[in-house]
């Protein structure tokens, strides 16, 4: 490099900095992530984005909050409390359904880890094994893709209300439950269960492979600042990408997070966590899911099921419904 | 394989060191391995022991709080529904249970609203509110469906933070690591039926870690797992609520972990070894459940400090064994000499003895074990030998002096047998005695009797040696005294007969050829006395012996007759006359010489002088016999008469 080049390029960095000196605070723009559940694997690529700099590199200063089983982040939204949250399509689905203008920003998780999870000692060997049985399953959002399911398979089961816990499934209570593949199935094995004890049926073997988490805000503040949600988009991605090539130091990050916030985890069951969840955001199948972007047939695959199931009523348009749809709008 | 030892001492160390060292090991390692046994027999029953009074312990108490909450719940589902009376209640209850840290119960009024409350401790009592449904979500926790969906009271799994408490929980709540028991409220008519709340005492677990930290588990640990094998208690103050049993064989890729921990997960009683993988140590581990709750407790005792003390004993064993065994050689080496030295010195005294002609001391050697009998027996055998010699001295210079005596009666006996004959005119004489020992009965002679006639004998006393030699003189002497005065050789041979018979009280006897010749005609007169006739070898004639003539043996009778024969000899014609110790002659085989082999030797050499042909005979004799020894005396003799004389 010429030492005229090297000035040259010196003086228009000064510039820019000087440009963007009046939007940012102490370390940058300062915003607020809510990541829908407690600190897990699930949100590593957050946790590595913030610790790397990934975030600080686009001039922001992030702050990540947790939701939890008292705390929710689509209302957390909704209320402003938060600028952005993680949330399912189908979540996200339902409340711009009740008529909250949120936007996806990015689709992180592109493929569906839902399963229901069947006891071997009650014969539960197939999906149509459930008829009649009892089943406990999760209620709101992702009540549809189950219910979608039993319609699928044209059987209706004994369905009992389940919450976090996958307690009653591992007293005998139900003869199947509601699992994420990466979460809820690895802890009924971490219980002592054997993989031929129990049995897991992936919903997105039936057509039923709704994305899961995204990253949303309001209407506002995408059209307001769409470049601030870009660079959360993309800082978050540059954080799963560093997950996917260094899980190690990702999984450090995750249990240091879980310690500081008092949440039980261990490592063995994060790692199976982590190392399940990221094919689900980097599909291997490539095609029109590109990482970090909804794709539009996912979305009306998603919406359509969600309302013929009476969840919502009716279906935005797709590009009223993404970042890049609602940017582009003047 | 193993260097030769030379010592007697040495080999009985070897011995000792190599017998003695294999047997303590084998002892040690036998010792090792029943010890190991008996000790983890004792351990599994001090650990089950140990375990199951623990684990009764932990659910004697749960079973309280268990009462305490069906109690209360039977309280509540017959009392009115009233809110006071409600309060008051909890309120007692908690007052009442030290054991029990709060209470909480959502009840369904008939009109579909929720009646939530919630007793607990705050310093310094207790006190009781109501909470807003709406605020804490107790029907989305376990305390509230399990029972529910169950349709039975359970325990909930512990818990200890935002997890499992309420959101306005206050911070010493939340550190608090508690177990609910839930039972559900049903108003019947059915046995489930008609559910209209749940009812739940929390339990503070936080006395169990002190109590199981305070179990006498010598350097082991003990440690709680819920139902869902979610550690409750562990020294690793990490595991605790973090870690199940199985993501720690997870974790270190123990599957024999993993199904040790669904062994108690299942509500099993056991024992078996453990390698934790944590801390890389071999442990025993006892363990039982907590029926009440589904909780599974086991106790830890590490492997090593068992196998250390163990191990110590054995070592202890093995040293003092090996210190035995040094003692042991010590006292070896200690009896080996004094076995040893005795017989060191009763060594150089022998080596000393062989050069010293046994006149050197044996050593005395004190006692009447082995080596003080064979000191003795020594000294006897050197004192016999010393005795032996002098006898065989004795017996030597006895022997050396008749030797010499014989010798001497050698050189008499040759003495008297002629050795040289003056030349006679018209007769050659030849003749030689080989006597089988120094002297023996064999005898020639050959004397003139006057100017033209000899007188010649060839005799052969009966038995050998000395008797015979003295005998033979005798009859030497007689014959030369008699034939001068009696020239017929038949009443010569009567009359010797006669005078040896007369005093011949060993009836001894000899045989006797006796003849007179006159050289100047041949003419030979011949008498015998059982003697074989000698060989005429004539020119031009075979080989022959003399005619027969009759004559018993001389000497053990007297009064006998003897036939008198005669002859001419030819010109050149030669007599031998010999003894039957040339036709006896012996070869190694046993075999006699005879008179065939005799006749045909003669045939063959009758060309030879006289003398040559002795010689040759001789030779031919020792040549038949090789190395057989000569069995009896040998004479030769003989007599030509010349071919000159004849001319």
């Amino acid at each position: 490099m010429s030492p005229w080049i090297f000035f040259r390029n010196a003086l228009a960095l000064g510039a820019l900095m000087t440009l963007l000196a009046p939007l940012r605070g102490e370390g940058g723009v300062s915003v607020s992530v809510m990541l829908q559940w407690v600190p897990q694997a699930q949100f590593a690529g957050f946790y590595v984005a913030q610790d790397r700099g990934f975030y600080a590199r686009r001039g922001l200063d992030v702050r990540l909050v947790h939701g939890g089983p008292h705390r929710d982040s689509a209302r957390a939204l909704e209320t402003g409390e938060v600028d952005f949250s993680t949330l399912f399509l189908a979540t996200a689905l339902v409340q711009r359904d009740r008529g909250v203008p949120l936007v996806n920003v990015a689709q992180l998780v592109q493929r569906s880890s839902l399963v229901l999870v069947g006891r071997e000692d009650r014969e539960v060997r197939s999906p149509r094994d459930l008829a009649g049985r009892r089943v406990s399953l999760w209620g709101d959002a992702f009540e549809a893709p189950y219910r979608a399911f039993f319609d699928i398979l044209a059987i209706s089961v004994d369905a009992v209300p389940q919450h976090r816990s996958v307690n009653l499934f591992l007293r005998g209570g139900v003869d199947a439950c509601c699992a994420m593949y990466y979460n809820e199935y690895h802890a009924i094995w971490q219980a002592g269960l054997d993989e031929d004890q129990i049995e897991p049926f992936f919903l997105r073997d039936w057509g039923l492979d709704f994305p899961e988490d995204g990253l949303y805000t309001l209407a506002s503040t995408a059209t307001r600042s769409p470049d601030l949600a870009r660079n959360i988009a993309e800082g978050t991605l540059e954080g799963w990408r560093f997950a996917q090539a260094s899980p190690d130091v990702a999984l450090d990050l995750v249990m240091r997070r879980a310690e500081d916030a008092g949440i039980p985890a261990n490592r063995p069951h994060m790692a199976w966590m982590l190392t399940h969840i990221l094919p689900a955001i980097f599909p291997d199948d490539g095609g029109s899911d590109s990482p970090g972007k909804l794709s539009r047939e996912a979305y009306l695959r998603t919406a359509r099921i969600l309302e013929r199931h009476g969840i919502i009523r009716h279906i935005d348009p797709f590009e009223s419904f993404t970042l890049d749809g609602v940017s582009r709008v003047p | 394989m193993f260097p030769r030892v030379r010592t007697l001492a040495g080999r009985m160390i070897l011995l000792l060191v190599l017998g003695g060292g294999g047997v303590l090991v084998a002892l040690s390692g036998y010792n090792y391995y029943s010890s190991l046994k008996i000790f983890r027999e004792e351990l599994r029953l001090r650990a089950q022991a140990t375990v199951k009074g623990a684990a009764n312990r932990v659910e004697s108490v749960v079973r309280s709080v268990e009462k305490v909450t069906e109690e209360l719940a039977l309280a509540l589902r017959i009392l009115s529904p009233d809110a006071a009376l409600r309060h008051a209640l909890l309120a007692a209850t908690l007052r009442d249970q030290p054991e029990i840290f709060s209470i909480t119960a959502a009840l369904e009024g008939s009109d579909g609203a929720v009646a939530l409350l919630q007793a607990g401790r705050r310093a310094p009592g207790t006190f009781v509110r109501p909470r807003d449904p709406r605020s804490y979500p107790y029907a989305t926790l376990d305390w509230f469906t399990l029972p529910r969906d169950l349709g039975r009271p359970a325990w909930s799994e512990p818990f200890s933070s935002a997890e499992g408490g309420a959101p306005d929980d206050s911070p010493e709540e939340r550190r608090q690591l508690r177990a609910s028991y839930a039972v559900p409220l049903f108003l019947g008519p059915g046995p489930s039926e008609g559910f209209f709340g749940v009812v739940a005492c929390d339990v503070s677990l936080a006395w169990l870690s002190a109590y199981l930290a305070s179990l006498p588990l010598d350097g082991g640990y003990a440690f709680l797992l819920s139902g869902n094998g979610t550690f409750i208690t562990h020294p690793n103050q990490t595991y605790i609520m973090q870690e199940t049993i199985f993501s720690v064989a997870e974790a270190f890729d123990d599957a024999p972990l993993r199904q040790l921990g669904q062994r108690m997960v299942r509500g099993e009683t056991g024992f078996a070894a453990l390698h934790n993988p944590s801390t890389t140590k071999d442990y025993w581990i006892g363990f039982s459940p907590v029926p009440a709750t589904g909780w599974s407790l086991g106790v830890l005792y590490p492997q090593d400090s068992l196998l250390e003390a163990l191990g110590k004993w054995s070592r202890q064993e093995l040293t003092l064994g090996a210190l035995g065994l040094l003692l042991l050689a010590a006292l070896v080496v200690m009896v080996c000499r004094s076995v040893t030295s005795p017989l060191r010195e009763l060594d150089t005294a022998v080596q000393r003895l062989s050069a010293d002609n046994l006149h050197a001391p044996l050593p005395s050697v004190e006692g009447v074990d082995e080596v003080a009998r064979l000191g003795r027996s020594f000294a006897i055998m050197v004192r016999d030998l010393r005795a032996h010699m002098a006898e065989l001295q004795a017996a030597t210079a006895a022997r050396e002096r008749i030797e010499s005596d014989l010798r001497i009666a050698h050189e008499i006996q040759m003495s008297l047998v002629p050795r040289i004959f003056p030349p006679v005119r018209g007769l050659e004489i030849a003749a030689l005695l080989d006597p089988a020992r120094e002297v023996g009965g064999d005898f020639y002679d050959a004397f003139p009797l006057d100017q033209d006639l000899w007188a010649f004998a060839v005799g052969d006393v009966s038995g050998k040696g000395v008797p015979a030699a003295l005998f033979m003189a005798v009859t030497r002497t007689l014959l030369r005294g008699l034939a001068p005065t009696e020239r017929a050789p038949g009443l010569l041979m009567a009359r010797l007969n006669d005078e040896l018979a007369a005093e011949n009280d060993t009836c001894m006897f000899v045989t006797l050829f006796y003849g007179v010749v006159r050289p100047s005609t041949g003419e030979l007169r011949y008498a015998s006395a059982g003697h074989p006739l000698p060989l005429r070898l004539a020119p031009g004639e075979p080989v022959r012996p003399l005619p027969r003539v009759s004559g018993p043996l001389a000497g053990p009778l007297g009064g006998m007759t003897f036939q008198e024969g005669s002859a001419t000899l030819a010109s050149g014609e030669a007599l031998l006359g010999y003894t039957d110790g040339v036709t006896e002659a012996l070869d190694p085989e046993g075999t006699l010489y005879g008179e065939e082999r005799l006749v045909a030797f003669l045939e063959a050499h009758r060309a030879l002088e006289p003398k040559e042909l002795m010689e040759a005979l001789r030779r031919e004799l020792r040549c038949f016999a090789q190395e057989a020894p000569q069995s009896d005396d040998i004479t030769l003799m003989i007599l030509r008469k010349s071919a000159t004389a004849d001319s």
